[in-house]
Order: C-alpha cells, then structure tokens, then sequence
C-alpha cells in the first residue's frame, strides 16, 4: 500500500508542525483562560505529560515496528475491541483534519481577506494536501524537510521582533490562585502535545524504527519548548486579560511588532507562518486517517479515497459549526478531552493489553 | 469485439525494419559466392540511391578476378579509397606470395592497406556498413565481405559552445559527429574505466548512441535503468537527443527538465567524475547526462573556474534571480491589488500615482506586458542574429517607452518586467529557465484572485510537485529534501575544491571518496623547512 | 452553486473511476462510492439549508461532562 520510506528526521519535522500548526496560534487563549498569568507553567506542564506519553507511545510503536497501530490493535484485544479501537482512533483523526480545514479559513477571512468567502480557503488547503497525500509519506516528509525549517525560523524571528515590548511584571503572580488552575490550564496543551500519537501510525515507514525514539523526544521537546516561550511572550507583551480574549494572540503580539519604521506590518508572515503550519499539519493528519482507514478496510491501497474524502471532510468542516466562537468554545472544553480519549488512551491501553499478554512482533 | 478490431488495426499498421533485403528468407540474407548475384541484389536495395558509388574492377593477380567496392559517397575518405583500396588492390596484389593460396585471405593479409577491418557475410549487415561509412569489398567466388573503415568526410570542426558560455574555462564544444565528441571526453579522461557502450536507435534512421560512464564510480542502478529505458525505446527515428530524451525521462508532466543537457566537454567530464551516465546521440552536439537534480541547473561551469568566494556569492545572487523570475510580477499584482498597507507610505505614494491613469487592473497590465517580453524575446532568438539584436531593442526600448507615455502601462511595470526577464536569464540551465517563465504566469494568476495568499498557496503547490519528482530514482529536490547535508558543500555556495572530498552522496556513492583530505594550502612547515604543501598528491 | 459542486464532485468521480474498473477493485469502489455518496449528501443537504445531524454536538455529548466533571474536581 504505501512502499516510500521515510528518515527518522522527517518523522520529526513532521511531527514538530503537527503539533504547532494551529496549537501556537490560538492555545494561548484557552489555557490563559483557565490559568491566567500561569499559563505558561500550564504549557510547560503540558509538554512534560506529552513528553511522558511520548515514552508510552514510543514503547508500543516498537513492540510492532513493522505494523501500524491500526494492523497490531486487532491482534492484541481481539476483532471486535480490536477494530472499534481502530475506528474511534481513526474518526479523530480525520474529524481533525476537518476542524483544520475550516479552521484554516476561518483565520484568513478574520485576519487577512475578509472579503473572500470561507469556501475558498478550504477548497485551496484540501487541494493542497490532497496532493501532497495522494503522493504518499516520501513526499510529505520532504515537504516538511523544506518547509518546517523555515517555518521554525520565522516563528523565531517573530518572537525575537517582540522581545523588547515584554514587560515580565505581567506574569507575576506566579500560582498566585494554587495549583489547580494550572492543571486545568494544562490539558489543552498536553492534548495538543499527544499528536505526537500520529507516530502509531508513521513508525513502520521510519527507516530506522529506532531512530524514532530520538526523533519523538526531539520534536516534542522542540514543540514544548516553543509553546512555553511563545506563551511567556504574550502574555507578557499583551497582558493575560487580553490573550484570553483575543482570538488569535500570537497573530496581535506579531502586529504589535514595530521595527525602525519600516518594518511596520508583518502581517505577511504570519500568513506565511499559518498556512505552512496548517497545511502540514492538515497533510499530517489527512495521511494517518485515510492511510488507517484504508488499512481498517482491508483495502489494496489508500488513493483512491484522497479525493472523495477531502470533499467530505470540507462539507463537514462547514456544516459542524456555525462561527469562530463555536469552534473555539469547543475547541477549548470537550475537544482537548476527546483528543486525549484517543491519543492517550489507546496507547496506554494497548500497551497494557501487549505487556499482560506479552506480545510484540520483536524477534 | 472491439478488442480484436482494435488489435487488427494496430497489427496492420506495424511498421517494417526500414532495410528489406532477405524478402523474409533466411538464407537469402546470405552473402552469395558469386559476385554478379551480390551485385545485382544490391542494386536493387540501393535504387535511385545516387550517391552509393559501384566500383568494379579486377584485382591485379596474375589471372584477373573481378571485384567490387560498395561505399556512399560524402561519407568516406576518398584519399583512403584511392590510396589505400583501390591502389594496393589493382597493383600491388599481383606480389602473390605462394603461400596464401585464397584470394580473400591474401587481399585481407598483403594488400589491404587499412587499419581496421571487419569481415561478415550477413548482407543485412553489409549493407548498414555501407550506410554508416564504410567501403564494402566484395570478391568473385568469395562468400565473405570485406568492410573497410574509410569514414570521414565533411563535418564541422569543434567550435565554442554557444548556449553555455563562460568567460573562463577551455573553449571547445561537442560537434555533431559522435566519434568526435567520444574523443574530446577520452581526451580528459584517460582512463579505462571510462566506459563507451554503442547501440543503434531508430528502425529507419538507425541513428547511433552511445552510453558513457565510469566504471566504479556509477550506480549500477542507475546504468542498469538507462539501459533498460533505452531498450525501450523503439521508435522510428530520432533526430535529436531532446526527443530520445522524453522518451527516457521518468515523466513528462512537467515543466521540468528531467534531464540535462549539455555541449561542452569539460562539464561532461565532470559530471561523469561525480557518477552520472551520459547518453551521445550522433548528429547532434547537445548531450544527454542523468541523473539530474534541480539544484544543478542553477550551477553553472564557471563557478568551478573561478574563486570560491565570487562563485558562491553569484550562486547566491542566482537564487535570488530565480526568486525574481519567479515570482517578482506576481507579488507586485498581489501587494497593489490586495496588500497595499504592506507597502511603506511614500512608496505607496509613488506606485500610486505612476499607476494613475493606466485604464487596466495590475493584472491585466503585468499580463500583457509579460506576453509583449515573451514575444520579442522570441523573435530575438528566432530571427538572423544582427536582427535579432535590432528587435530587442526596438520591443525594449520603443515599446516601453511609448507604452508609457501613452498611459497605458505604468513605468512601475515596466521596470518588473524588464527585471523579470533579465533575471530569468541568469540561470544557466536553458529548458529550466523556461520551465520558470512558464510557471510565472499561473502564479500570477493566482497572485490577482487571492493575493499573497494565492502565490503562497501556488509555491505549496509547486513544492508537492518538486519533490515528487525523479530523475532516474534520484529524488530531484535532494540534497534539499530528502537532506543530505555533506552535498550542501556543492550547493547554494560552492566550497574550496579541496573541501569537496566526496562525490554527491546519491549519485557517486559507490566510490565516495574523490580525493585526499588536507589539501588546502598551508604555511610551509617551519621544523622541516620545505616549502610544499603535505598533503599535494 | 449547486451546479459548481455537481461540477467538482463528478470531477472526481471522472479522475479516480476508471483506475479503480480497470484494476478490478470492488471493494474499493465500494468504499469510493460510499464516502463520495456521503459528501454529496452533505454538502447539497448544506446549500439547501436541510437538518444535519452534527457529529461534533455527540462528541460534545459525551465529552462536556468529562470537562465540567474535571473542573469541579480541580477547583
């Protein structure tokens, strides 16, 4: 079905920008909401849950470096466990892709063209990584061996535009309400961080299925590190009232940016910064849904459901909400506990079932 | 039904050898041992073929026997058929040494002045001999032929390369003449591990084809691909190598060259040295070399004569000409229509009011104004080179100017385009910088519908279609994507050669190694007092 | 607007149907058949305004009381 192979660094770009994409732009919001000027203790909480289930998801993948997750959850707990593991792992990550997809849009009518409908953004996207899927994992893994430097470099390059606006008195108290709120804050990040699950899915295209344990770490720490400055950042250039409110932060801390004058509007790279990040992040996501839904199916091979798919997944995306506001209360309260049902449970689950029963297809 | 209609159809417009001259019989294609049958068959393969000379005579022995010479005239040496063919033949054969009692053998042995002969009596093979230079002997009461080597004849002499210029560097280009262009290789390599493999392409032109690499440097895999590919091939004729080429290249959608080309020698050289295969069509001066990948088209064979410093800063200067190329007029249409906040205020200022008064869309003016290049730039190339020249300048200059003053272009637009086309000839590969100026238009397309957004999407686009890419299983974006970091050495900059200890790692990863390490000139050593470098070879 | 996503959806139907008859995939077309017949549905249900059910309100279903329980636990 799918005969490209990738290299562990890859694995790891890929990974890095599945987990940012969309998750350094607007997570800010929500975990300011919870935990205020915590937040970013809230992140870096997040990153180490992520960092500990990366070890789980690591050990399982492999138990079975040959298999996908989607092949060895019906050996391990049976057809029928088996396959509705499969299913439920699935179904998130395709109903993301379409989040994504709608997501996408929704910020570039907001911020950058308003006048353009929606449609059009997701049409744009759901073509772009329909080609890039239909060309298999070599092609998004060099996708993302170009792009994802460059996009980790201007991410960079915008956070150092606005160090000199930080005013750190912003982020005191530090747990001035307990230790509560920053758990609470934690979970989104922490769910973001578990895309790192995407891995069950690429390890048996890895060249070397060992590699991707450095890789993993790396990209989640990577990430982590990324989320905690960023947040950091805003809050202390924007205040956590204001982040919690906005829509966008990372995008108004970026137009705050004034550099001698000219430098006055870097609207454009942020533009540059989203649609990178979403695009891999939708390929990323699209590729490990089709490619194990086509596995689930038992069927010869994943291509022919790139086009019908993608058209289900941009009438879906919009029919499932009715405005920004709707995507981000969700995003915010059930979504992170959904991805985390899947990301986190299945792995953990499996891995019980294969020490108790002592699988692995190791020799 | 249809299937075997179909299949009747297709059978009966197959398409003969070219060269019918067994009639279907085995035994006929033999050469027959009495010449006036060899003749008269002949004669009928080569009719109201003028320039296919007969010459019978009789070989100067002590009892005459008739004989015959076969070669196509403009093709040979005529100095050689006179000198050494016909001369020895009718007087000096007569010296009978007692011993050699078959005439054949005596002929080949005591009178034949030539350096190589080949002998057959396939008349299939005579006759492809005969067509591609040689003179054919035959001799009454003889089953076998004598095939002379006598090629010569005119062609052009080894010229400067005209499409790749450098300032520095040897001077000579690939001809037309395959055996010539075999030897200006051999010339800088004088190893036998260079490899020269011929075969014959085209049923009617039997044009010949040459393979050339190193062994023990190459990909077998690749070699093994070129010559699997190429046996593919079964075509009728082929009259230049760009057509052999997309045939053999991995796919033909897209703009991209897949192949490279080549006419001069010492790049050639070069390139073999780093483990490509390359393919030499006779007939033409432009060689085929695979594999190939995009990074390479961006080099050219002057930055290997010139420092290092100059030649990877006008690397580096060639990048940002592609970017120029590429996408210069379709950001221009997308930050006046869509982003003019982008824009610092006075230069907004100023692009607004040149564009005062122009009646059209940016769109439309950049549009017209990049077809309006294209067509001079064609008709530059297309005419006689004096008025060729004259219509460059009247396009740029006239035009442009009074399509200015007459208010329909703004001068901001002609400044794009003129910088557009005068970037996108700094790339030295030719069919890619084609590919490019191809690819500006639907850029700018999407540039007018969606802004920053649409070129941004439409470089994702052209990204995806890179990288999936192959030219002859080499990833065509790599050392890019797949990352190979050591062959970033040869690059965006160029390293000191002395740096450049390995072969690119895809392509020569069978020898890996081209040279010593430590190269690099060093202070002459103070202990030892000598004066060479320890490292020199 | 119907039109145009009549347009794009036998557009695909065009691009992917013949490779899967010719290569024999049933199965395959099967699955090809029942998504693609799903997307029709939805987005024609979309642009005729008809009443969708959401999967997103049954996972919020499920998943808003995990939330609100985790709240009330932490506060």
């Amino acid at each position: 079905m799918e005969k490209g192979k990738i290299t562990a660094r890859q694995a790891m770009l890929l990974i890095i920008v599945a987990i940012l994409g969309d998750g350094i732009f607007f997570l800010p919001t929500f975990v300011a909401a919870q935990a205020k000027t915590d937040a970013w203790l809230s992140f870096l909480l997040g990153s180490i849950l992520g960092l500990l289930l990366t070890g789980i998801i690591i050990k399982l993948g492999l138990r079975f470096p040959d298999k996908t997750v989607i092949q060895y959850s019906e050996e391990l707990a049976g057809t029928v466990v088996g396959k509705l593991l499969g299913i439920w792992y699935i179904a998130f990550f395709l109903v993301t892709t379409s989040y994504l997809t709608r997501e996408f849009g929704e910020f570039l009518t907001t911020v950058v063209m308003p006048e353009t409908p929606i449609l059009i953004f997701m049409i744009f996207l759901s073509i772009a990584y329909s080609y890039a899927v239909y060309g298999g994992i070599e092609v998004m893994g060099r996708v993302a061996e170009f792009l994802t430097p460059i996009y980790i470099f201007l991410l960079i390059v915008m956070m150092g535009l606005s160090v000199k606006d930080m005013n750190l008195q912003e982020l005191t108290p530090v747990m001035g309400n307990g230790i509560g709120p920053v758990i609470k804050g934690s979970i989104p990040p922490f769910a973001w961080t578990a895309n790192v699950s995407a891995m069950l899915m690429l390890i048996p295209f890895i060249n070397q299925p060992e590699q991707s344990k450095k890789a993993s770490y790396m990209a989640v720490g990577v990430v982590g590190l990324l989320f905690v400055v960023n947040t950091m950042q805003a809050i202390a250039v924007l205040g956590a009232q204001e982040v919690a409110r906005l829509e966008f932060p990372f995008f108004h801390l970026a137009a705050t940016v004034r550099v001698a004058n000219f430098l006055e509007r870097i609207d454009a790279l942020i533009m540059i910064v989203w649609v990178t990040g979403d695009f891999i992040r939708a390929c990323v996501f699209y590729y490990v849904g089709l490619l194990g839904l086509s596995q689930w199916l038992k069927l010869k091979d994943y291509k022919p459901l790139v086009l019908p798919m993608s058209l289900l997944l941009v009438s879906l995306g919009i029919v499932q909400f009715d405005s920004i506001m709707e995507i981000h209360t969700w995003g915010g309260q059930g979504y992170p506990f959904y991805a985390l049902s899947v990301e986190a449970g299945i792995p953990i689950l499996l891995l019980i079932i294969a020490w108790v029963r002592g699988k692995s297809s190791r020799v | 039904m249809f299937n075997r209609i179909f299949r009747k159809v297709r059978d009966s417009i197959k398409y003969g050898t070219g060269i019918n001259v067994s009639g279907g019989d085995e035994h006929q294609s033999q050469v027959d041992s009495r010449l006036d049958n060899n003749l008269q068959r002949l004669k009928g393969i080569f009719e109201g073929c003028a320039d296919v000379v007969f010459r019978e005579f009789s070989l100067g022995t002590e009892e005459p026997v008739r004989a015959a010479l076969l070669f196509v005239e403009g093709l040979v040496e005529m100095v050689a058929i006179n000198e050494n063919i016909m001369k020895p033949l009718m007087y000096e054969a007569g010296h009978r040494n007692p011993a050699i009692t078959n005439i054949f053998k005596l002929v080949k042995e005591k009178a034949l002045t030539i350096g190589k002969v080949n002998e057959t009596t396939n008349m299939e093979e005579v006759v492809e001999f005969i067509l591609s230079g040689y003179a054919a002997i035959f001799i009454d009461g003889s089953q076998q032929v004598m095939l002379a080597h006598v090629r010569g004849g005119e062609h052009r002499a080894v010229e400067e390369p005209s499409s790749e210029v450098v300032v520095r560097g040897p001077r000579e280009a690939f001809t037309e003449t395959l055996h010539t262009n075999i030897s200006l290789v051999r010339r800088r390599l004088k190893n036998p591990d260079l490899k020269v493999e011929m075969r014959k392409v085209g049923r009617r032109t039997k044009t010949d084809l040459a393979i050339l690499y190193i062994k023990g440097i190459v990909n077998e895999k690749i070699i093994r691909e070129v010559k699997e590919r190429l046996n593919r091939v079964d075509v009728d004729g082929t009259v230049a190598s760009r057509s052999l080429g997309e045939i053999i290249q991995d796919t033909s959608w897209t703009p991209f060259p897949l192949i490279t080309y080549t006419e001069r020698p010492d790049k050639l050289t070069a390139q073999l040295l780093e483990g490509r295969v390359a393919i030499m069509v006779d007939g033409t001066p432009i060689i085929l070399t695979v594999p190939v990948l995009f990074m390479e088209q961006l080099q050219s064979s002057e930055d290997y004569y010139e420092g290092f410093f100059p030649a990877s800063a006008i690397r580096l200067l060639r990048f940002m000409a592609i970017n120029i190329a590429l996408l210069l007029p379709s950001l221009y249409v997308a930050v006046t229509t869509f982003h003019q906040e982008m824009l610092p205020t006075p230069l907004l200022i100023s692009l607004a009011g040149a564009r005062e008064g122009v009646p059209f869309p940016a769109f439309v003016e950049a549009l017209v104004m990049e077809i309006t290049f294209e067509i001079l730039r064609e008709a530059g190339i297309r005419l006689p080179r004096p008025a060729g020249q004259a219509v460059s300048i009247v396009g740029a200059l006239v035009i442009g100017d009074a399509a200015v003053s007459a208010g329909i272009v703004s001068p901001a637009m002609v400044i794009i385009v003129s910088l557009t086309g005068i970037a996108s000839f700094t790339i030295p590969g030719y069919s890619f910088a084609l590919a490019l100026r191809l690819l500006r238009f639907p850029i700018m397309f999407l540039a007018a519908t969606l802004g920053l957004f649409g070129i941004m999407m439409g470089l994702i686009f052209l990204l995806i279609h890179l990288v999936s890419l192959r030219s002859f299983g080499m990833p065509y974006m790599s050392p890019i994507a797949p990352a190979t970091y050591g062959d970033w050495k040869d690059t965006f900059v160029r390293f000191p050669w002395w740096a450049m200890v390995t072969r690119p790692r895809l392509i020569g990863q069978k020898d890996p190694v081209r040279q010593a390490r430590g190269l690099q000139p060093k202070p002459p050593d103070k202990d030892k007092g000598g004066s060479g470098n320890p490292g020199s070879r | 607007m119907i039109l145009l996503v009549l347009v794009v959806f036998f557009l695909v139907l065009w691009l992917e149907l013949p490779k899967l008859i010719r290569q024999r995939w049933w199965w395959e077309l099967a699955v090809f058949a029942v998504i693609w017949a799903l997307a029709l549905v939805v987005s024609v249900a979309q642009i005729y305004d008809l009443p969708l059910p959401n999967p997103t309100h049954g996972l919020e279903y499920i998943f808003k009381p995990v939330s609100h329980w985790f709240e009330e636990v932490l506060s």
